[in-house]
């Protein structure tokens, strides 16, 4: 019945993100021509090609540092952008982004705690990091949405500005924790900034599986947050049982904006810009716009991760900058124009 | 097939809702009528299960509707809410079929005889032209029957309606009640809908409960509790009605 075609939409996207993560393993402080690269994958699949002396070299940049660092940046793009959108969905709210409503902030704060307690170093203490962050995370968006909600109704303005408070007093806590962390203090700074330092394999294995059970998770919800849009009552009386879809939402969400947090730090508006431009191409229905919000969060943050890493190259910017400079006029866009409803 | 016993509902302590009792038999439209603030609004919920009820019992085709999950009455009936909420981004059609939510499994997979269901309702509903448009963007009349072809395509055997006509203008107030009546009719659905327009209750209704204060003032046939005396003293203000006309027998307007 429907006439739009959702898998037009998944496969161009997904021809996007893998352009996108070639791009990023091609291009950094050295760059390493397409040719050697399939080369060199080649090598590793079919093995025992010969490869030249250069290509040696280029084989441990590409397995210890560009294909996992691209990876992890694909994982938190797609965390953040489909859970941006579920928020979005969830407190039908156009500006709730997980920066916005204070649940980066919360996760940031938690996994703060996690490393000053004990700065991971094996597996299992990587884990506390994710663990702690979705705990910062959930009490974040549950204490912002307590303070928003004025009886039965949850107001716009009033969810973002209790977003900003919950948002300033977790990044100060940070800041506090921050300050009696010592050695590791530029570390963590650029972690907060939303720099990808973490490098190696180890944290790509730590925030798969929960980004990827997240990101599964919410895109299963398409449906639900379908209804939702009509309001509490009205879904109710529909049939969907309002309150367990809700407690899910807000659980997986939580979930893979905390694992993002906690192995990217926190990286502003990419949760607004990329589920906003898709509501405009394929409307609002969220069975299509979660899956690609996931496609287009991977393309839009590892394409701000290479402007990240080279535009002042050889020093890196922390994406989170990159994301900041083009999501903040893009919110004040969306703040103005209001008159012209999309959402 | 619907029981309402002893229905209270307190709000602050201050009942809504006081012992409300009626039936409601299978293929027949009551009218709930009443002054703003009679709790017309307030019974429709409780029965739908938005709100919970303080005491009594509701009972649909001999089930107690208060021992089963409130969500899981959308089974048994269909509601038409009295300010609309049409989401944005969404097709006319897609917004239709999402009225089989309670037949659907969580992923909202839906089949062949689904999209029947709900193709039959826009018809039923002179919808249908509008199938692939944009629900947001249509007129206000436009939207509140793409709302009734959800509430049809629910296909539940009780309808529940609250002033679904209030913000819409004369011709479209006829057509949607005249699609209403027809609909129901058709498929012996059973239909409560609070209305203000008394004339229209007349008109629409096979019975009509009067509400006053949250009790029941007057409860019957259209003619025998739209009178003179009663509504007059239920709206605390001089009603008047005009009777052999042969377009309208009767003609209920207030004195000037």
């Amino acid at each position: 019945m429907n006439k739009r075609s959702p898998a037009k939409w998944i496969i161009l996207l997904a021809i996007g993100v893998v352009l996108a993560a070639l791009l990023s393993i091609v291009l950094g402080s050295v760059n390493i021509p397409l040719q050697d690269v399939f080369a060199i994958l080649k090598s590793r699949v079919v093995s025992h090609t010969t490869l030249t002396d250069i290509q040696d070299k280029f084989t441990s940049i590409l397995f210890d540092l560009r294909i996992p660092r691209t990876i992890l940046v694909l994982l938190v793009g797609a965390a953040l952008a489909t859970s941006g959108g579920a928020y979005q969905g969830l407190f039908q709210n156009p500006l709730a982004d997980p920066y916005l409503i204070g649940v980066a902030s919360g996760a940031g704060l938690g996994s703060i705690i996690a490393m000053t307690i004990q700065w991971p170093r094996d597996l299992l203490g990587y884990f506390t990091v994710p663990i702690s962050a979705f705990i910062g995370a959930l009490l974040a968006v549950m204490l912002v949405y307590s303070l928003a909600k004025t009886g039965k109704t949850v107001h716009n303005t009033t969810l973002i500005l209790a977003g900003v408070a919950v948002s300033s007093l977790s990044n100060a806590l940070t800041s506090f924790l921050l300050l009696n962390a010592g050695g590791e203090l530029r570390r963590a700074i650029v972690w907060m900034m939303g720099g990808s330092t973490m490098i190696g394999w180890k944290p790509v294995i730590t925030a798969a599986p929960f980004i990827l059970l997240g990101i599964g998770l919410l895109c299963s919800m398409g449906y639900q947050l379908n209804v939702l849009q009509f309001g509490d009552e009205e879904a109710q009386q529909m049939g969907v049982p309002v309150k367990k879809v809700r407690l899910w939402i807000i659980l997986a969400a939580s979930l893979t904006t905390a694992a993002a947090v906690a192995f990217a730090g926190t990286i502003a508006f990419v949760g607004l810009v990329v589920p906003h431009i898709l509501r405009r191409l394929v409307g609002n229905d969220y069975r299509l716009l979660l899956p690609l919000s996931a496609l287009g969060g991977a393309i839009f943050l590892v394409l701000s991760d290479i402007l990240a890493r080279m535009l002042l190259a050889p020093q890196e910017i922390p994406v989170g900058v990159i994301t900041i400079l083009f999501g903040a006029p893009f919110f004040l866009f969306i703040l103005r124009s209001t008159k012209r409803k999309v959402w | 097939m619907l029981q309402v016993k002893n229905l209270s509902v307190n709000f602050n302590k201050l009942p809504i809702l006081d012992s409300v009792s009626f039936e409601l038999h299978k293929g027949k439209i009551l009218g709930l009528i009443g002054p703003n603030g009679a709790g017309k609004t307030t019974l429709l919920r409780a029965i739908n299960g938005s709100i919970s009820i303080d005491h009594g019992k509701i009972i649909f085709k001999k089930q107690d509707l208060l021992k089963i999950k409130e969500h899981e009455r959308a089974n048994f009936m269909a509601t038409v809410p009295q300010n609309r909420t049409i989401p944005a981004g969404f097709q006319v059609q897609q917004i239709v079929l999402m009225g089989r939510t309670p037949y659907l499994n969580w992923f909202g997979k839906t089949t062949k005889r689904d999209e029947r269901i709900a193709e039959q309702a826009m018809r039923d509903t002179d919808t249908y032209q509008l199938a692939d448009k944009m629900a947001d963007e249509l007129s206000g009349g436009e939207q509140q029957r793409v709302i009734l072809a959800r509430a049809f395509t629910q296909d539940t055997p009780l309808l529940l309606l609250d002033e679904p006509t209030t913000h819409l203008d004369i011709r479209f107030q006829m057509e949607f009640l005249d699609l209403l009546q027809k609909h129901v009719k058709k498929e012996k659905k059973s239909v409560i809908i609070a209305m203000h327009d008394l004339n229209q209750a007349l008109r629409f209704c096979d019975e009509v409960i009067l509400l006053s204060q949250g009790k029941i003032y007057a409860n019957g046939k259209p003619e025998t509790v739209l009178t003179e005396k009663k509504l007059s003293a239920v709206y605390q203000y001089p009603i008047r009605i005009r009777k052999s006309d042969k377009e309208a027998p009767i003609f209920i307007y207030p004195k000037i």
